[in-house]
C-alpha cells in the first residue's frame, strides 16, 4: 500500500521545481494580513526588490517589483540617476539570470498551472520563435521610451505598469478591488481597468493554450534577464564533453531555445530528463546542484521554511500605530462628519496652512505626489479651480509622507498658483482616512463638514461641480 | 478504448472552445459595465452570476475531460513501470526535475529509432555506448492529445521522433558523415541571401519606430491616452513589417533545410569522419571561459557598485516610497 502511495506520489506530486516556485510566492506574498485588511505592506522590506515579477500593489507583496522600480527610476532619471533599480536588475540577472523565470517568478508559475489544462495546445515553432523577439519591443518601448521621454518632463509614466502589465491587473486591482474595504476603488474603475483586465483576460486564456505565452511573447523582465544568459551563474548548463548533439533537449524544450541555456532557456531542467548522455545538469557556477546530498538538500528546506517563517511574522505582526490626536464624537473622515483639524508646513514662501483659520471657505485638500501621474496631471484643474474663485475656495495640495528632494525641484519648475504643503509623517492623510491609494481629494465646506472623501482623478468640471452647491 | 480516446479528444475540443467562450464572456462583461458608465460590487456581482452557467459547463467539460483521460484496468496494465532517478538511488537528472506525470519507458525499447536518430553517428565515432536503444523516453501529460501510436487509445510512451530534433542540429550531424554537393551549397547560400534580406528590412523597420521614438515632440502632450494610441498607430505597422519578414524568412529557411536534409541523405560518404574537437578548438574554449569569467566579475563589481551609488543618492528611498503607495493607474484603476 505504501509503495502504491509513494509510486502515485512520484507521478502526480508536485516537483522539486513545482515547489521551489510555490515558495517563492508565498515569500514574495507574506503579508497575510493585507488581505485580510485589503491594505499593502508599507514596511522597510520594500527598499529591496524581489527578482520575479510580483506587483507591489498586491496586498500581500513584501517587496518592490523589479519592473516597476526599474520604470519609476526610469521616469524619474531626470534629476536622479536610476542606479539602484539598474544595479538590483543587473545583480539578479547576473547570478541567476532567467533561472529566475523557472522557479522564482509567480506569473510563472501561474501560467504553467493554466497550462495544465487539458486542452490541445500550440506547439512551438519557427513562427513562435520569431514572436519570442517582440518581448524585446515591449521592453525598448513601454519600459524604456516612454517613461524616458516624459523624465525631462517630471511626469512619471511607468508605462508597461500603466497599460500593459497583467500582474499589476490581477495581484493589485482585483486584488484590492475583491477585499470589501476597498468599495471605494470601485469609483475609480474606467477604460484603463477595462482594457487592462481584456489584456489579463486574453493573456491567461493564451497560457491556457500556449505554454507560458506571456513569458515568451510579451515579458519585458525575461527578455532583460535573458541578457545574462551567458553570464548567469546558476542555471542548466552542458557538458560539451559528453553532449552528442543529438538535439533532443531542444525538441524537449516547450520554450523557443536553439540551444540550451540560450536567452528563451528559463532552467526549467526539463531538458536533462531526455538527455541520453547525461550532458546537462543544473549547476551553480562550476558546482553541480545535483551533487548536494540529501542531508544538505533537507537543510537548505529548512532554512528556506524558517526564512518564510520569519518573514511571515515580521511583516505580519502587530505595529505601533501612532495616537491618533484626539478629536470630538462628531469629527471625522467620513463624508458628513466634521473634518478634524490640522496644520501642514507650506512649501514655498514657507508659513502653515491651518485648516480652522479657512473657517467660512470651501476649502478643497488634495494628496498628491510627484512620482503619481494622475496626481501630477490634475494639479492644473486645481489651480484652474483657484483662479475660477479666489476668495470662496481655498485649495491645497498636500503631498504624500515621505517627502523627496524633487518636490522643491518640480514646484519651483511648474510654478503652479497654488499652495502647497507637506504631510511629512502622513498623520494628515491616516486622520482624513487615507492610507497609501492617491490622488485623494476631500473637500469641506464652509462650516467645516467633510461633503467629498474620495480617492481617484478629478476634472475641472468635476470640481466646480461640487464646489458650487457649496458657494 | 479507441471509442474513450475519441471521447477524451472531443472532450478536449470542448473544454477549448469553452474556455475560450468563457474568457470572451469575461471580457464582453467588463466591457458592458464600463460603457453602462458605473462599476460597483453589486453591478460585478450580477454580471458574475450570470455568467455562472459559463463557468459551469467549464468544470463539467473539465472533469469529463479529466476522467475521460484517467487510465482504466486494461490501459494501467499496458503502462510501462515509473522509474524516477530517485528510484536509482542516484540522482542522475539534475536537482529540479520537472513535470512529475512524465513516464518513464522500459529500457532496451526495441522500437528506438535508431536509424534515424543521427545521434549514433556521433556516439559510435567517440567511441561512446550509444544509449538510444536504452534511452528513457518520455511523454508529457499535456502532449498525449496529439501524439497518435501506433494503437490508439493505448497509453504507452511515445516514440521520440526525430522529426523532432530542429532541422538545423539534423543537418549538422548528417554533415558529419556526408558529403557536400553543390546543390547544398546553393541551399546555405539561399538561406543567407534570405536572412541578409531579413535582416535589412528588420533594420529598416527598426529604424522607422526609433526615428518616431526618439523625437521628443511626440510625448509633449501630458493626455497619455491620445499620445499612445498616436504611438501605436505610428510604429505598429513598421513592427508587424518587421516581424512578417522575419517569420516569412524562416518559413523559407525551414524548407531549405529540408531541401538540404534530403540532399544530404542522398549524398556520398565523407571520406574520413568530421571531428569537431581539436587542439585548436579546446584553448579557444579556455580563452572564452576566462573571457566568461572576467565579464562576469567586471559585470557584478559594476552591480554591486550601481547599488552602493543608488543608495547613497537616494534612489533606494525612491524604490521604497513607490512600493508603499499605490498609485491608483498604474494598477489599473482611473
Amino acid at each position: 500500500m505504501d509503495n502504491r502511495v509513494k509510486v502515485w506520489w512520484r507521478a502526480h506530486g508536485p516537483s522539486r521545481r513545482r515547489l521551489i516556485q510555490v515558495y517563492a510566492a508565498l515569500l514574495y506574498n507574506a503579508h497575510a494580513k493585507g488581505f485580510i485588511k485589503g491594505e499593502i505592506y508599507t514596511g522597510a522590506l520594500k527598499n529591496v526588490c524581489v527578482p520575479g515579477l510580483n506587483c507591489y500593489s498586491c496586498s500581500g507583496a513584501v517587496a518592490a517589483c523589479p519592473l516597476g522600480a526599474l520604470q519609476n527610476a526610469l521616469a524619474s532619471s531626470d534629476y536622479r540617476a536610476p542606479w539602484f533599480a539598474l544595479g538590483i536588475v543587473m545583480l539578479f540577472g547576473l547570478i541567476f539570470g532567467r533561472t529566475i523565470c523557472g522557479f522564482l517568478c509567480p506569473m510563472g508559475l501561474l501560467q504553467e498551472l493554466l497550462h495544465k489544462l487539458p486542452v490541445p495546445k500550440l506547439k512551438k515553432s519557427r513562427v513562435t520563435r520569431v514572436l519570442s523577439y517582440f518581448k524585446y519591443v515591449i521592453l525598448a518601448v513601454f519600459v524604456f521610451t516612454v517613461p524616458l521621454a516624459y523624465a525631462a518632463q517630471r511626469f512619471p509614466v511607468p508605462a508597461f505598469c500603466k497599460y500593459i502589465c497583467p500582474a499589476g491587473t490581477l495581484e493589485g486591482a482585483i486584488g484590492l478591488l475583491a477585499n470589501p474595504a476597498n468599495e471605494g476603488l470601485f469609483s475609480m474603475l474606467g477604460s484603463l481597468f477595462t482594457r487592462k483586465f481584456v489584456i489579463l483576460v486574453g493573456i491567461l486564456a493564451a497560457c491556457v493554450f500556449v505554454y507560458r505565452a506571456f513569458c515568451r511573447f510579451l515579458c519585458p523582465l525575461g527578455a532583460i534577464y535573458g541578457m545574462f544568459a551567458r553570464l548567469a551563474i546558476v542555471g542548466v548548463k552542458v557538458d560539451a564533453e559528453k553532449c552528442s548533439g543529438c538535439g533532443r533537449c531542444v525538441a524537449r524544450c516547450r520554450m523557443d531555445v536553439r540551444r540550451v541555456g540560450d536567452h528563451e532557456c528559463i532552467h526549467c531542467g526539463a531538458c536533462a530528463e531526455v538527455c541520453p548522455a547525461k550532458a546537462i545538469s543544473m549547476k551553480c557556477g562550476k558546482r553541480s546542484l545535483s551533487a548536494i546530498g540529501r542531508a544538505r538538500r533537507a537543510a537548505a528546506w529548512v532554512i528556506a521554511l524558517a526564512l518564510l517563517i520569519g518573514v511571515g511574522a515580521w511583516v505580519n505582526r502587530a505595529e505601533d500605530v501612532p495616537a491618533a490626536p484626539a478629536t470630538e464624537p462628531s469629527e471625522g473622515f467620513e463624508e458628513g462628519m466634521r473634518c478634524p483639524d490640522f496644520t501642514v508646513p507650506l512649501y514655498g514662501a514657507g508659513g502653515d496652512f491651518t485648516l480652522s483659520e479657512k473657517c467660512g471657505q470651501v476649502v478643497v485638500i488634495n494628496f498628491w505626489a510627484t512620482w503619481c501621474t494622475p496626481c501630477v496631471a490634475e494639479l492644473p484643474y486645481f489651480e484652474a479651480l483657484q483662479k475660477a474663485y479666489p476668495d470662496d475656495v481655498s485649495v491645497v495640495a498636500i503631498h504624500s509622507n515621505l517627502v523627496t528632494d524633487d518636490v522643491r525641484e518640480f514646484l519651483n519648475r511648474e510654478a503652479y498658483a497654488l499652495s502647497f504643503a507637506q504631510d511629512t509623517d502622513g498623520t494628515v492623510m491616516t486622520r482624513l482616512g487615507g492610507s497609501t491609494q492617491l490622488p485623494m481629494t476631500v473637500i469641506v465646506d464652509r462650516d467645516g463638514t467633510i461633503v467629498y472623501n474620495r480617492v481617484g482623478s478629478m476634472t475641472f468640471d468635476r470640481l466646480t461641480a461640487l464646489i458650487e452647491p457649496l458657494l | 478504448m479507441r471509442s474513450r480516446a475519441k471521447l477524451a479528444r472531443a472532450s478536449a475540443w470542448l473544454l477549448a472552445l469553452s474556455t475560450l467562450l468563457t474568457a470572451g464572456l469575461l471580457a464582453a462583461q467588463c466591457v458592458q459595465i464600463h460603457e453602462a458608465g458605473a462599476f460597483s460590487r453589486e453591478i460585478v456581482r450580477a454580471r458574475l452570476d450570470s455568467l455562472a452557467w459559463a463557468g459551469g459547463v467549464w468544470l463539467a467539460l473539465l472533469a469529463g475531460t479529466l476522467l475521460l483521460r484517467l487510465p482504466n484496468g486494461k490501459e494501467s496494465q499496458l503502462r510501462a513501470p515509473i522509474t524516477t532517478s530517485r528510484s536509482t538511488g542516484e540522482d542522475q537528472s539534475p536537482v529540479l526535475a520537472e513535470n512529475r506525470e512524465q513516464r518513464t519507458a522500459a529500457q532496451s525499447s526495441t522500437e528506438a529509432a535508431v536509424e534515424e536518430n543521427p545521434s549514433q553517428l556521433l556516439a559510435e565515432n567517440r567511441g561512446q555506448m550509444s544509449t538510444t536503444r536504452s534511452a528513457t523516453e518520455v511523454v508529457s501529460e499535456e502532449n498525449r492529445l496529439h501524439i497518435r501510436d501506433g494503437k490508439r487509445g493505448q497509453r504507452t510512451a511515445a516514440r521520440f521522433s526525430a522529426e523532432a530534433v530542429p532541422e538545423e542540429v539534423r543537418l549538422r550531424l548528417l554533415l558529419m558523415r556526408a558529403e557536400k554537393t553543390d546543390a547544398m551549397r546553393a541551399e546555405e547560400r539561399r538561406r543567407r541571401m534570405a536572412r541578409g534580406a531579413c535582416a535589412g528590412i528588420c533594420a529598416g523597420c527598426a529604424a522607422m519606430v526609433a526615428r518616431y521614438l526618439v523625437n521628443p515632440a511626440n510625448f509633449t502632450s501630458r493626455e497619455l491616452e491620445p499620445v499612445i494610441g498616436r504611438m501605436l498607430w505610428h510604429i505598429a505597422p513598421w513592427i508587424f513589417v518587421g516581424f512578417a519578414c522575419a517569420i516569412l524568412c524562416e518559413c523559407v529557411r525551414g524548407r531549405s533545410f529540408r531541401r538540404e536534409i534530403e540532399l544530404a541523405a542522398r549524398s556520398p560518404e565523407r571520406a574520413s569522419f568530421k571531428n569537431a574537437q581539436t587542439d585548436s578548438g579546446a584553448s579557444c574554449e579556455k580563452r572564452a571561459r576566462l573571457a566568461k569569467t572576467a565579464a562576469r566579475a567586471a559585470m557584478f563589481a559594476l552591480a554591486v557598485a550601481l547599488l552602493a551609488l543608488g543608495a547613497a543618492n537616494g534612489g533606494m528611498r525612491d524604490v521604497l516610497v513607490k512600493a508603499i503607495n499605490i498609485c491608483t493607474e498604474c494598477i489599473g484603476l482611473g
